[in-house]
């Protein structure tokens, strides 16, 4: 998939702008709050009709202008589709078009195979669990809308079960006020749990392998699925899933009453990123750490290729972070891809080696929401 | 201030219904200042009759101006069965369909804890004591297929399995007429997960 045409209205700290792009890598260079990110967010919204940052809508409107409005050309399962995306800030309205007309389901987006890289990511491994699941669910949920679904009712029951635990502690009638919700926390968890592990196992694969060819170690790179059934999930189907989760949430009734909210479940899972079979987080280095993150992103972009078609990869700022090696590596990830959006803030001389061999299709500078087009097609004068 | 207080007061008066933003009950208000003043008084009879006399029927909380409502009062329904809605307007909903002969129960409401709705705001009590007459033979519940609605269903489930009577649930799944692709995919799964013999 590659995006072939972004035109800008009122979006961000764009007024008007209209770009031309082909498969390749496109290189964004800019000083901080230019607008080299809200390029990125313009490209992802015309793939997803929503913000990556978990913007407002109102917030992507250009300051005191009344609408935003997208228009591009995506390339995608062989054909092209025309699409909009558009917010009226007075009627409060969000439109998105598809060739034209009005679709109230945006189902582009279960097709539309995006990696992104985002600088956070790469603290991943010594993060919080929260982030390791914000991360993981975040993922699932761009190919998934079930999976979203799933989860944002599953996050409903717990939050009106929380409640319940809250309030009304020590009553003898709070196993029959908790259990209708438990009942919806097993159903839902359950298929959530279930996805997480599936995914999870395919990373696991394709992730392993990356970090030895990648990072020429021979120490074996794993990532460990931490829920309440342990590692016999990945052997599970949903049924047995859902029998050992409605008899354990029983057991822990009373715990949960004492503590004031819901024990057992996906929103206490995490993931551990293992390397040689002990811990990244408290083991590895800071280094080790990223090129395990390095490592997963190279196996989703892996995945779309194998499941769907070469994907789009969005790397915001990430290659200032990195160290020469590393970014060495990073650089072989792009090869995978079908087209790239890379924003940087100085261009330094690894760079320069890598878009010599690259087939650098673009390379935009962005200055005060205004986009220069410095060359096009292939290696020329300007930086390749 | 731009407007008079009355004017103020009126247009907050519109905001406070469902739907009504700013913008409409501005227009609201201003439509009100335009009519006849006959037509205002009538309108405000209206409101504030509607309110009085309009209760909530003593057998199944359906609204009604007498002490129990029209169908509650119809002989010729089936005593047996009991459905039980979220809302007064599912009854309309079920009854344009005429499949069904039975009783009704409104909760006004589904469970949710977080806006402070247990079973006794919900009358559930109240429905046991009903349910413990012994007319009743099947429970059928009709709440909405969101997780309000559904812990509310298995809430009553739970409390009126000791009773002995059947329950039921309706049926989720695909609206008919409707296309397979455009269901979303829970809905499908739903559906097949709630599949019968044909």
């Amino acid at each position: 998939m590659y995006i072939k045409e972004l035109s800008l209205k009122n979006f961000r700290n764009y007024e008007q702008e209209k770009i031309h792009f082909s498969p390749g890598t496109c290189l964004i260079q800019g000083a901080n709050g230019q607008g080299k990110s809200n390029l990125l967010e313009a490209v992802y919204n015309l793939c997803f009709a929503r913000s990556f940052r978990n913007l407002k809508e109102s917030d992507l409107v250009y300051w005191n202008k009344p609408f935003y409005y997208l228009q591009g050309t995506l390339y995608l399962q062989n054909r092209f589709f025309k699409v909009e995306v558009g917010y009226d800030l007075l009627k409060k309205r969000k439109v998105a078009k598809i060739n034209g007309r009005t679709t109230r389901q945006f189902r582009l987006a279960e097709y539309c195979p995006v990696v992104f890289f985002l600088p956070e990511d790469l603290e991943l491994v010594r993060r919080g669990p929260e982030e390791r699941r914000r991360y993981l669910d975040r993922e699932i949920s761009q190919e998934s809308t079930l999976y979203a679904d799933l989860l944002s009712r599953y996050n409903r029951v717990v939050y009106q079960k929380n409640q319940i635990l809250k309030e009304k502690r020590h009553n003898n009638e709070i196993q029959k006020l908790i259990r209708p919700w438990n009942r919806q926390i097993v159903y839902f968890g359950s298929r959530i749990i279930h996805k997480r592990a599936q995914v999870l196992s395919t990373w696991n694969k394709l992730a392993a392998h990356n970090y030895s060819v990648l990072f020429q170690n021979d120490q074996e790179m794993k990532i460990v699925y931490n829920n309440f059934m342990g590692e016999d999930v990945l052997f599970a189907g949903i049924e047995e899933i859902e029998e050992k989760f409605s008899n354990e949430i029983v057991l822990v009734e009373k715990e949960e009453l004492k503590r004031g909210f819901s024990l057992l479940g996906p929103h206490r899972d995490d993931i551990t990123f293992l390397l040689g079979g002990r811990d990244a987080r408290r083991f590895a280095s800071h280094g080790q750490q990223r090129s395990a993150v390095i490592a997963l992103k190279a196996a989703q972009i892996q995945l779309y290729s194998e499941k769907k078609e070469k994907p789009l990869f969005i790397l915001d700022d990430v290659f200032s972070e990195l160290d020469e090696w590393r970014k060495q590596q990073c650089f072989l990830l792009l090869r995978d891809a079908e087209q790239v959006f890379l924003t940087i803030t100085k261009k330094d001389s690894c760079l320069d080696s890598f878009l010599e061999q690259a087939t650098c299709s673009s390379f935009l500078h962005v200055k005060e929401g205004k986009i220069l087009e410095i060359n096009s097609n292939g290696k020329n004068r300007t930086i390749c | 201030m731009l407007f008079s207080p009355a004017i103020t007061r009126l247009v907050e008066a519109f905001r406070r219904l469902p739907g009504i933003g700013p913008k409409t009950a501005l227009r609201l208000a201003f439509f009100v200042l335009s009519m006849e003043n006959e037509e205002v008084e009538e309108m405000s009879r209206a409101l504030v009759e509607a309110r009085r006399r309009v209760k909530h029927c003593s057998r199944c909380r359906n609204l009604t101006e007498q002490e129990l409502c029209s169908i509650c009062r119809d002989s010729r329904r089936d005593n047996s069965l009991l459905c039980i809605v979220q809302e007064p307007r599912d009854i309309l909903v079920i009854e344009k369909s005429a499949q069904f002969k039975g009783q009704y129960f409104v909760l006004h409401g589904a469970l949710s804890p977080v806006e402070g709705i247990g079973p006794d705001e919900l009358k559930i009590p109240v429905l046991l004591e009903l349910l413990k007459k012994g007319e009743v033979k099947e429970v059928i519940i009709a709440t909405n297929p969101n997780v309000e609605g559904d812990a509310t269903a298995y809430y009553i489930a739970g409390a009126v399995r000791p009773l002995g009577i059947r329950i039921t649930r309706i049926g989720f799944g695909l609206p008919v007429g409707g296309d397979l692709e455009y269901a979303d995919e829970l809905t499908i799964s739903r559906a097949l997960e709630g599949r019968r013999e044909i």
